[in-house]
């Protein structure tokens, strides 16, 4: 199935009611023929398609009932070309697919061409990743590891090694969520033995970080743990890794497989980073100086601009992270990074409390933030910043 | 913390496994109401007055917590938030951004977070959540559920056991429309039957006789004890033809003939608690009335006799019917 965009990639928004004009695709397109797509009655098409509504829009059947419901996204359908609804056999319709695709958004945001099954594919994933879930399942129990052995030959071979060559930082260790290695163990063990840093899998951006915590699923790391060591492990080892799967997810390993495959386009989407921006004027933190701090009109204050201005560097920011709720956003004045920005009254009585845990633990105060809290106290009208509506733009 | 950002949200989502950001200025503009994603039927969503409410607190300085969306920012959770934001022409609206959410894991947390905070589902949506949820292929811990959702673990099981029976009975072809008169109860009781052929044959009993759930109850637990297939087939047949004159009557197109036998029964053993002394244990202003019931009762009492002498098998009762001579001699 082809991946090109479609003419709907033009379009804003696909249809409220896209979930069910998938489904209703994906009935027909499960009655094709070998040569070609099958028709059926709007009434053969209901008996296959209602149990699958009824998961997916049980509200909306309620409201406006079965048929009816159907009936009107058939008509929706056939307007758009999905299918063809023409003719009408003892006063009932007869449906059947055209060559049209329908569209559905990726998760990167672009409207794609539908692969038939996509949905239905990641809903089994989701199953049986709740289920690998459920059961605890732990691929690393299953993929031997020289580790096992500390005083085996493989593993004093790989101390001997990493003793003459130290820790290779390009062999980085796949670590996910929660620390959990899933590949590297027994280099972990063999630095943490010879007291070597070890260098983990390192992210560029928070779209990679936030990418790496969507992807990882019990059956991302059963892949990730089968490819990256698949030199190494004897087919026996790979099939009784698939059995162990398919043991608690209650369906072939070729199923999972070949549902892997369908959906790894969708998998290896990644969404598009929520980038707000904010309309800001500039103020002057003394009456001789140009006006730098980005404000809101609703008494938002661009943390780095604020702390410049007033004399400090701006790694300082990270004194107020414990004191002060921040929000990410990007201005007409930011380039680069999303810029950090707090509400002022939070900031007034952040830095207030930041002092005073800093001083009582013994830390040094820098005093230009008293400035700073005496710039915004007497700047800003304290209270104002809740009540105020945003006058934030994309 | 921002302030928008909740704990007891965060923690359902976790509880989860979902991944989630949370977006303190997601543009109103953005979010989309789709189908499938909610279980509140429209009646019940976003009620104008909590609309009103909630945007007056907000224009007072309220700050609410975060709503959820999808990572298509399809409204997940927080409609009268959502409106009440949109009633104060405000621009954004502080999100839990979910990632990788079907549309019945959507509904699932809708449901959890919708009986945490604002108004309670009603036990419509919260019906339709659970049976939407069996049919999915999802296994319920009834213990869970009933913390999320507040209904009784055993209404639950009912629910499920129900939705079981007429996903058990689509597959064994039994059409849908001749199971309209079933409750719920019974549904979850013939759902108990083990084989096949006796599942049928008891749903179709109870169809056709609309035999009561207790009764059920204790012909499936038989069927399902007897030591053949054969044996529990003769156990619905031989429950069939004691309700044969109900099963007549009722394909006649009259109401269920109501057996008041085992309420009389009741009635009879009741009575014969008293003895004589106790039954004269009347205040005065009452013994008038007492006697002319009590000269009724016999008359009544001779009648039932007389006839039962005449039209009851009256030979020695089988193992089963021991069981109730027994009870009724522990009465006496």
């Amino acid at each position: 199935m082809s991946m090109a965009t479609t003419e709907a990639e033009t379009a804003v928004n696909l249809p409220l009611d896209n979930a069910s004009r998938l489904a209703i695709f994906d009935a027909l397109h499960e009655s094709r023929g070998v040569d070609g797509p099958l028709t059926l009655t709007e009434s053969e098409l209901f008996e296959r398609l209602i149990g699958r509504l009824r998961v997916l829009v049980p509200r909306e059947l309620h409201l406006a009932g079965a048929r009816p419901y159907l009936h009107e996204k058939l008509i929706a359908c056939a307007e758009t070309g999905l299918i063809s609804m023409g003719s009408v056999e003892e006063g009932e319709a007869i449906v059947a697919l055209t060559s049209k695709l329908p569209s559905v958004r990726y998760p990167d945001g672009e409207l794609r061409d539908y692969t038939p099954g996509l949905v239905l594919a990641l809903e089994r994933l989701d199953g049986d990743n709740a289920r690998l879930r459920e059961a605890g399942f732990d691929v690393r129990t299953l993929i031997p590891s020289s580790a096992d052995e500390p005083d085996g030959p493989e593993f004093q071979a790989l101390l001997e090694s990493m003793r003459e060559h130290g820790f290779l930082k390009q062999f980085w260790i796949a670590a996910q969520g929660g620390g959990v290695v899933i590949d590297g163990r027994a280099r972990e063990k063999a630095a943490a033995i010879l007291e070597l840093n070890v260098e983990y899998v390192k992210y560029g951006s928070d779209r990679d970080r936030t990418a790496a915590r969507r992807r990882d699923t019990p059956l991302n790391r059963v892949l990730i743990a089968v490819e990256s060591n698949r030199a190494r492990l004897s087919p026996q080892t790979r099939q009784g890794v698939q059995e162990a799967v398919a043991a608690v997810t209650r369906r072939a390993w070729d199923e999972t497989s070949a549902d892997l495959a369908l959906t790894a386009p969708w998998r290896r989407s990644i969404p598009p980073e929520y980038s707000p921006q904010f309309e800001v004027k500039r103020l002057a933190f003394r009456s001789d100086a140009e006006p730098k701090i980005q404000v809101t009109a609703n008494n938002k204050v661009m943390l780095r601009s604020l702390i410049e201005a007033g004399g400090l560097s701006n790694y300082k920011i990270k004194l107020l992270e414990d004191y002060v709720p921040t929000e990410r956003a990007r201005s007409g004045h930011s380039a680069g990074r999303k810029a950090v920005f707090a509400r002022v009254d939070d900031l007034i009585s952040g830095i207030a409390t930041m002092q005073r845990e800093r001083r009582a633990a013994g830390l040094k105060v820098d005093p230009e933030w008293d400035q700073i809290r005496d710039w915004l106290m007497a700047t800003f009208e304290p209270g104002r910043s809740d009540a105020d509506a945003d006058r934030s733009v994309m | 913390m921002h302030p928008a950002a909740s704990t007891p949200t965060e923690s359902k989502l976790a509880a989860r496994h979902l991944s989630f950001t949370f977006e303190p200025n997601l543009r109103l503009d953005q979010i989309r109401d789709v189908e499938g994603n909610q279980v509140r039927l429209g009646k019940h969503r976003a009620p104008k007055e909590m609309v009103e409410r909630y945007a007056e607190q907000m224009k007072g300085g309220a700050i609410f917590p975060a709503i959820v969306v999808n990572d298509r920012y399809e409204i997940v959770d927080g409609n009268t938030r959502w409106m009440a934001v949109r009633r104060n022409r405000k621009e954004t609206i502080p999100s839990y951004v979910c990632a990788n959410l079907s549309a019945l894991e959507a509904r699932s947390l809708s449901v959890e977070l919708n009986q945490s905070h604002g108004l309670s589902m009603t036990q419509e949506e919260l019906h339709g959540f659970v049976t939407g949820a069996v049919e999915e292929g999802k296994v319920l811990n009834a213990k869970a559920y009933s913390r999320m959702t507040g209904v009784k673990p055993a209404t639950l099981a009912r629910w499920v056991a129900a939705k079981q029976f007429e996903m058990r009975a689509a597959r064994e072809n039994i059409p849908e429309q001749r199971l309209d008169r079933l409750s719920d109860s019974v549904r979850a009781a013939l759902q108990v039957a083990k084989l096949s052929a006796v599942f049928a044959a008891v749903t179709q009993l109870a169809v056709d006789a609309r035999v009561p759930v207790a009764q059920l109850k204790t012909i499936i637990t038989e069927a399902n004890t007897a030591s053949s297939e054969a044996d529990a087939r003769e156990v619905v047949a031989r429950a069939r033809d004691a309700r044969s004159d109900d099963i007549k009557a009722i394909a006649a197109g009259f109401k269920s003939a109501k057996r008041k036998g085992i309420g009389s029964a009741l009635h009879i053993g009741g009575l014969l608690r008293f003895e004589v002394s106790a039954l004269l244990d009347v205040p005065r202003e009452k013994q008038s009335e007492m006697f002319e019931r009590m000269t009724l009762l016999r008359d009544r009492l001779d009648g039932a006799l007389t006839r039962a002498g005449s039209e009851w098998d009256l030979t020695e009762p089988d193992a089963d019917d021991r069981g109730a001579s027994r009870a009724l001699a522990e009465v006496r």
